[in-house]
């Protein structure tokens, strides 16, 4: 396999030693460690070194723990954070939000930031808290906007950069404009916000109708990235509302289903590229934003990969947002007939009023939430996919502020050839080849974890928790957790031993629809704990 | 976003199973919620309803309220038997959406477009930034929905001081002085809820705060908008009536 050496490649690996730092493991969301003393050879060895119960159950443990200088820093889906010490799970403190109004969109949680000596939070009422990381005490709480009257809230971890912290927003599928939002990370104090959808007199303000910009969707509900050298922030956008229904919007409908770049300090869009314009499908664009330095017709670029519901991953050059390619990584896909070379879609089927049409992937996405790895030692991405169709109807509706929108439904359908499948997968993220592929008893709903011990780490709905050798998807370990796995996996070392933790507990909104899809499985098991391995011959 | 999904599940199996089928289709977060006591649609629990009202409902959907019919999707058999489920919802438990959504009072297009104004969710919240009315905004300045005051340009200049931790000045509302204090920072657009400790905090009763610079957004006709919202909210308060 190919070992990309360039010097994004080694600075980023310099930063991803010890710590997880950031929610994607580096800025640049690659859910990679370069520790290796586990590695393919010793990785049948690994034991359970502690494991660690919230007590929080509600809705599983969806996280991605953050782990600095030996403490882990934790948040449940009721907005409970819990600081741990990394290497033996001893409690250090623990903090519960205290909600100032019941949630929408349910109680998820999927992380925290960690800088500045705060742990930032974003909670199910839509509130932003900053937490003294030393003490756990509360310093400061802001009401981004009423989720009562938004129909929105956060569920996405925070990502820190310089002064502030940037939180993301749901309410994509309610008639609601949708944001980012940056506070200073001490005081709390407003930075900007910048609206997914532009404004009267703004540029793209011309790509809405009427007054569907107010309500037009556009939630930024995961993490974005962050490269320091050109100074941008990406973040993915989500689908137009009202979903399913073209008629109140006609037109492109910026920056929903799109990848923006903003300047952090000022937060003013410095390029955009829209994926899917005038998104009629419920294909959100908002997951990781993976960025790697490659080489393109024999010249290094600045790259983006960006692998989204639609089932394509988008290769964009991040320095400008220039197209590159964009290759289809499910098997199942007629939403469009191609994407061509320049980036345009062709062949669109759209749904219409009234009648069903028979889409994939579904709006459930042709991969969900939970976050692709990338291992720039075997040079290849790795991404939880789902096979799965859905018929399509439109309906009439007029949007209301803050309440539901989505102008249609969705009955989700196995694909032609059979039945509702997920499994992981390796790419050659240039050419979008695939290396390897491992199917799961149902799905796979967990994020990955790539090391540079050339393993691959995720967890299944059944409870295993498992190694697979990152060049050829071999399994090397399992072990049985006794809950389903939703959370992002980790790996960070302290005094020089190297652990890797798993959050476990079954939930989440999709989690919910597992039984529906697959009714002769198991039901996978809640709960809300996390489980951490070692080898036994280190340290201790 | 998440999606608002119907399942297509091997409807054979479950074909007579009211409870079944309602899991599988209606129960599903964004609609009815698990035994028809949540979500964004109506709870259905505690409602009586007539079953023939139900069948029809469910069988043609109520387009215009974005619940979706199930006739092509169900036989009338499993229609019947989601319908008979339904029915043993009667009379149990509070009737209150659980996200308080479609608790929001129904007013005339006046008084609609008035509380839009007043909200203003495009330009960051408005006056609902910092004023509670009939269940939306913060609770940062005062309830106007019980104040007699009609000076919505300048509010009344009240309560607020100029607050100091170490280098840091700014105005603020303190709420409860004590050991640990906690404040509203009113040097932010979004106002931040501050806990500090109190012996690190000074107050100068003093302040440069201005109402009418937090109003700048609003011309002068559109304050006059927003009047009717908030004549309405007072009429509603107890002692009002
Ligand atoms: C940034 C926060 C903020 C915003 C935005 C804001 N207010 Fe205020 N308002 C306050 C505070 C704090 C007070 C109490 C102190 C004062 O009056 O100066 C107040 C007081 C008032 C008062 C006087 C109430 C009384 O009983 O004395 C009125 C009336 C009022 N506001 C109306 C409005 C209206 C109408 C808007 C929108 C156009 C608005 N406010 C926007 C913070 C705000």
């Amino acid at each position: 396999m190919r070992t990309w050496s360039c010097l994004f490649v080694v600075v980023a690996n310099l930063l991803a030693q010890a710590d997880w730092g950031t929610h994607g493991g580096n800025y640049a969301a690659w859910r990679y460690s370069s520790l290796a003393q586990i590695h393919t050879s010793n990785v049948g060895r690994l034991t359970p070194a502690w494991s660690f119960q919230t007590g929080d159950i509600e809705h599983g443990l969806q996280a991605t723990p953050i782990v600095q200088r030996g403490v882990m820093y934790v948040s449940t889906s009721q907005g409970w954070v819990i600081a741990l010490n990394a290497a033996d799970g001893r409690l250090i403190w623990e903090y519960r939000y205290a909600p100032e109004n019941t949630a929408v969109y349910g109680k998820q949680n999927r992380g925290v930031a960690v800088s500045q000596g705060m742990v930032l939070l974003g909670t199910a009422d839509n509130h932003a808290v900053g937490i003294d990381a030393q003490t756990g005490k509360e310093k400061w709480r802001v009401n981004m906007e009423d989720t009562r009257q938004c129909g929105c809230n956060i569920t996405g971890a925070p990502l820190a950069v310089k002064d502030v912290a940037v939180f993301g927003v749901t309410g994509g599928d309610s008639a609601h404009r949708g944001y980012l939002t940056a506070l200073n990370i001490r005081t709390g104090r407003f930075h900007w916000r910048f609206y997914t959808i532009p404004g009267p007199e703004e540029n793209g303000h011309e790509t809405w109708p009427g007054d569907s910009w107010r309500h037009g969707g556009g939630s930024t509900w995961m993490t974005g990235s962050y490269d320091a050298e050109l100074n941008l922030l990406y973040w993915g956008v989500g689908n137009a509302a009202g979903d399913i229904l073209s008629k109140n919007r006609r037109g492109d409908n910026l920056y929903t289903a799109s990848v923006v770049a903003l300047n952090p300090d000022t937060g003013k869009l410095v390029w955009h590229y829209q994926e899917v314009p005038h998104d009629v499908w419920d294909y959100d664009s908002v997951y990781e934003l993976v960025l790697a330095d490659l080489p393109v017709a024999g010249k290094m670029r600045k790259l983006l990969f960006h692998s989204t519901k639609a089932g394509y991953t988008w290769l964009l050059d991040r320095s400008n947002g220039e197209f590159i390619k964009a290759w289809q990584f499910v098997k199942h896909s007629n939403w469009v007939a191609g994407i061509t070379e320049g980036g345009k879609l062709v062949g669109r089927r759209d749904p219409e009023i009234g009648k069903g049409l028979f889409v994939c992937p579904s709006a459930m996405g042709g991969k969900s939430w939970n976050e692709s790895a990338w291992s720039p030692r075997t040079g290849l991405l790795y991404l939880p996919v789902v096979e799965a169709c859905n018929d399509l109807m439109a309906r009439e509706q007029e949007p209301q502020e803050g309440q539901i929108y989505i102008g249609g439904s969705w009955i989700i359908k196995p694909p032609p050839d059979g039945k509702i499948e997920g499994y992981l997968a390796a790419f050659d993220p240039l050419t979008g080849s695939r290396k390897w592929s491992l199917p799961g008893k149902t799905w796979f709903m967990a994020s990955l974890l790539a090391t540079a011990g050339d393993l691959l780490f995720t967890g299944d709905p059944e409870g295993n928790f498992f190694a697979l050798d990152a060049r050829d998807g071999k399994k090397l370990w399992s072990f049985q957790t006794g809950g389903g796995h939703r959370g992002g996996a980790i790996t960070y070392a302290v005094n020089g031993r190297q652990y890797v933790a798993t959050p476990l507990g079954w939930g989440s909104f999709l989690g919910m629809f597992h039984l529906s899809i697959f009714p002769d499985a198991p039901a996978p098991r809640a709960g809300s704990a996390l489980m951490v391995f070692a080898l036994p011959e280190v340290g201790q | 976003m998440k999606s608002f999904v119907l399942f297509a599940v091997t409807a054979a199996a479950i074909a007579q199973d009211g409870a079944a089928l309602f899991r599988a289709r209606c129960a599903v977060p964004y609609c009815h919620g698990q035994a028809g006591s949540a979500g964004r649609a109506p709870k259905l629990i505690g409602h009586t309803y007539n079953s023939s009202a139900v069948f029809s409902i469910v069988s043609g959907g109520l387009p215009a309220k974005g619940m979706p019919g199930f006739d092509r999707d169900l036989t009338a058999e499993e229609i019947e038997a989601v319908t008979r489920y339904v029915m043993t919802f009667a009379g149990a438990g509070p009737r209150k959406n659980e996200w308080g959504i479609s608790s929001r009072t129904q007013l005339t297009p006046e008084l609609e477009r008035s509380r839009n104004l007043f909200f203003d969710a495009a330009r960051m919240n408005g006056c609902g930034r910092c004023h509670e009315v009939d269940g939306w905004g913060s609770k940062v300045g005062p309830d106007l929905s019980r104040s007699a005051s009609w000076n919505l340009r300048g509010g009344s200049g009240k309560g607020v001081v100029t607050a100091r931790i170490g280098a840091e000045t700014f105005p603020a509302l303190v709420l409860e002085p004590g050991s640990v204090t906690r404040l509203w920072d009113l040097g932010s657009r979004l106002p931040v809820l501050r806990t500090v400790a109190g012996a690190d905090l000074q107050t100068d009763a003093a302040s440069r705060w201005d109402h009418a610079a937090e109003t700048r957004a609003y011309s002068d006709a559109e304050l006059q908008l927003i009047r009717p919202f908030l004549q309405w909210a007072r009429k509603q308060q107890p002692d009002a009536r």
